[in-house]
């Protein structure tokens, strides 16, 4: 029934469902990634702190800059 | 997609005076004439027993509104009856009911955002994983040092090696 009422809103209001569904679904990955990405860069560095490596290597293997290092307990 | 196809009480039941779910697959052919795989799911409800709906009754034609693929076929179906003609007619009502609309918009927004989101958090840490790993691997850490690191099995690493490095 939901079939018809989007299909309903496309020929009568001009409303395209699936092209707002698509637009925020490819907004909300565009943003899951960076976060995705970013808390990763930081649970990596965390484990590389651990074992030891250099700031530098840090920096270099996460991307990471080094005041968010600095900060990483 | 699979076809699900649910038929209420239409096997004949045995002495067994519970509800019954009985889930099989099935072959059919579509109306363009190609075979098909559906899931069949034949439910018998023993409060039930005795109504049974084999595609000649009110309700079969009340179940048959939800799979209508048009309000004209809707309209069709429902054939005058007051009650589905009613389902139809607020359907129609809601196309120009700016408020629900915008709700509903706002609703399947959040859903897709949210949707996407999700996946899309998977696979930046996915690729942020990758990207480590092709970094620890061009500086020799050893395969143990990697895994425990990045999380990624054995067989990943050294597929990234093979391919990335």
């Amino acid at each position: 029934m939901r079939g018809i009422f989007d299909k309903k809103l496309k020929e009568e209001r001009n409303i395209n469902i699936k092209e707002i569904e698509n637009n925020s679904y490819n907004n909300g990955y565009d943003d899951g990634k960076s976060d995705g990405e970013y808390e990763m860069q930081i649970e990596i560095a965390k484990k590389l702190k651990k074992a030891n490596l250099s700031n530098n290597e840090i920096v270099e293997i996460t991307g990471i800059s080094q005041e968010v290092l600095k900060d990483l307990n | 997609m699979k076809r699900v196809v649910i038929n209420f009480n239409k096997f004949a039941c045995s002495e067994d005076k519970n509800t019954i779910v009985k889930k099989y697959e099935k072959e059919y052919i579509n109306d363009k004439g190609e075979k098909e795989e559906a899931l069949v799911c034949d439910v018998f409800l023993a409060p039930l027993k005795g109504v049974r709906y084999d595609g000649t009754n009110k309700e079969d034609a009340m179940l048959a509104l939800l799979g209508a693929d048009s309000l004209e076929e809707m309209r069709e179906i429902a054939n005058g009856e007051e009650v589905m003609m009613e389902v139809v007619h607020q359907l129609e009502k809601m196309l120009y009911d700016d408020e629900f609309i915008k709700e509903y918009q706002d609703d399947l927004k959040k859903q897709a955002y949210k949707a996407g989101y999700d996946e899309g958090f998977d696979d930046g840490c996915f690729d942020e994983k990758i990207l480590v790993c092709i970094k620890l691997l061009k500086k020799k850490f050893s395969y143990d040092f990697i895994k425990d690191i990045t999380d990624l099995p054995l067989v990943k690493i050294k597929i990234v090696e093979r391919d990335f490095v």
